[in-house]
């Protein structure tokens, strides 16, 4: 998503350049076809540059076997008698 | 994002910073995981904008290698288009609903992501299933003759026809579709969303039309012949496929799914609705080889469509669905304003065994924050055969939550309003772990 961004409007001193897609939400499709609007062929531009990004899944895995409790290398401090739940993935 | 009032709720804080087309409130309510009817609106609005630039880009992109497409390529997409068109004139809200449909998203993605040449010309093709899709759900009336090199033609939202043959002439009317293959056996079927579940075929066996089957209570299917329903590699790490009709059990998922909703209402009413109104189809996967526990997933590129295994019972589909719609929430939200910039640092979560970048932490955090809420209405419900489990639940995953958050508050990975959207979520989550009965 990173390549397509425009400023951004009052996202404050560290705003970065941001994506914000056309709203196509009320566009009918003889008008669509005809767009030439440079914000809407900026942003058919950043789809067409990453068309493999679209492809992203997150699955999700039920049951108490997704992880061990207290497994080293975690990021924050593992709590006792952890109940795993659900798991998160992403599969380009 | 259209809508931007969300109501007079006491915790959305009216001011902040804008998020480009998402008002602050609105940003506030998603963060908030609020299942209210102006966000439910706002997200559909915005699902609908994706839809079509998506659609753009495929345009744009036929244009740039229309000098190098067969002529009955150039052809056929420029009918097919031009029958999407008429059909929307007839009925815009009916073309709208097949060009949002979950796997029309997923024919998007493939085609876009298809390289130069007979690809791309194949995924050119799947234009005139949407357009024959969108004519006989808006009652045009129309004739058009598809070859079907894999003798199938799936319309999105409705169903699959089979044509052995690999020739049909199909004949739209208010009310009817014509089907003719190429030895002259015709099936006459219901429109204008040609319904009522199972497969019809014709005497020789040739020509046959699989309707999707309706889930009780509101306009989702159970998705289970639209090819696009699953991505070719599968889901998780078995890469498990969808299932297929005959096995995909209609019936015990319909069951599952009316009590599953009716557990949902009683327990948090707004939630029933909003799960009501985002997901567009149900797909059910194929059964693990070995057995463990049950799988759901949701695809970036057909939000709405919840892909899973039969769960148990009521209270884990009902747990799935409030999960799996979260991700379809946040996958909308992510597509209209940037939440995260590309970084490449990994965490640990609790529901993982494998370390997560920013934006899987980010999704899964969102997930379990909704799930949360759930489960701390759940435990002092009125279903009581809920409570236990869902005390439980709710205990074991408050910490994975706040540690989910402190990863995600410490990120630099953030952009500003991603860090808005944690710290609202943020908000959210000190409110129900500070309450055994959170409200709102």
């Amino acid at each position: 998503m990173g390549e397509l961004r425009t400023r951004g409007a009052g996202l404050g001193e560290d705003a970065e350049e941001a994506v914000l897609p056309p709203d196509l939400t009320d566009v009918d499709l003889r008008t669509l076809r005809a767009m030439d609007d440079p914000a809407v062929l900026a942003a058919v531009a950043g789809v067409l540059a990453d068309p493999d990004g679209l492809r992203r899944v997150w699955y999700t895995t039920g049951g108490d076997d997704e992880i061990t409790p207290g497994r080293p290398g975690r990021a924050f401090s593992a709590g006792p008698a952890r109940q795993p739940l659900h798991g998160e993935d992403t599969v380009a | 994002m259209t809508p931007g009032a969300v109501g007079p709720e006491a915790d959305i804080r009216p001011a902040g910073p804008a998020a480009g087309p998402v008002p602050p409130e609105t940003l506030a309510a998603l963060a908030r995981t609020r299942p209210l009817p102006a966000v439910t609106a706002a997200l559909r609005a915005a699902l609908h904008a994706r839809r079509m630039l998506l659609l753009k880009s495929l345009l744009v992109r036929f244009d740039r290698v229309r000098g190098t497409l067969p002529a009955a390529v150039r052809r056929r997409f420029e009918d097919d288009w031009a029958l999407l068109e008429r059909a929307e004139r007839s009925d815009a809200a009916a073309v709208r609903a097949v060009l949002d449909y979950p796997t029309t998203g997923a024919w998007l993605a493939t085609a876009l992501a298809a390289p130069d040449g007979p690809a791309f010309a194949d995924g050119l093709a799947g234009l005139g299933a949407v357009a024959v899709a969108a004519a006989l759900r808006a009652g045009c009336r129309f004739t058009t003759t598809r070859v079907l090199p894999a003798g199938a033609l799936p319309l999105p939202g409705a169903g699959l026809l089979r044509c052995a043959r690999g020739r049909a002439r199909l004949s739209g009317r208010t009310g009817t579709l014509r089907v003719t293959d190429g030895a002259g056996q015709t099936l006459l079927l219901p429109g204008p969303a040609p319904a009522g579940p199972g497969t019809r075929w014709t005497a020789d066996g040739a020509l046959a039309w699989s309707a999707l089957h309706s889930l009780p209570g509101g306009t989702a299917v159970l998705d289970d012949v639209d090819p696009h329903r699953v991505p070719p590699g599968g889901i998780g790490p078995a890469a498990l496929p969808a299932a297929e009709r005959p096995y995909s059990d209609p019936a015990a998922w319909a069951a599952r799914w009316r009590d599953a909703h009716a557990l949902l209402a009683a327990t948090h009413p707004a939630r029933a609705a909003e799960t009501l109104a985002l997901v567009r189809a149900v797909v059910p996967l194929a059964p693990s080889a070995g057995g463990g526990p049950p799988l759901s997933a949701t695809v970036r590129t057909a939000p709405g469509a919840v892909l899973a295994q039969l769960p148990a019972d009521r209270r884990e589909l009902a747990e799935l669905l409030v999960h799996e719609t979260h991700h379809t929430k946040l996958a909308v939200l992510d597509e209209l304003v940037p939440l995260w910039r590309p970084g490449g640092s990994l965490h640990r979560v609790g529901w993982r065994r494998d370390p997560r970048p920013v934006p899987g932490v980010l999704q899964g955090a969102y997930a379990h924050l909704a799930l949360l809420d759930l489960w701390g209405r759940a435990r002092t419900g009125p279903a009581w055969v809920w409570r236990r489990r869902a005390d439980e639940r709710f205990e074991a995953c408050r910490e994975q939550v706040a540690e989910a958050l402190s990863v995600l508050a410490d990120s630099d990975e953030l952009t500003p309003c991603g860090r808005e959207f944690v710290r609202h979520m943020g908000s959210h989550h000190a409110r129900l772990a500070g309450s055994a009965h959170a409200p709102g």
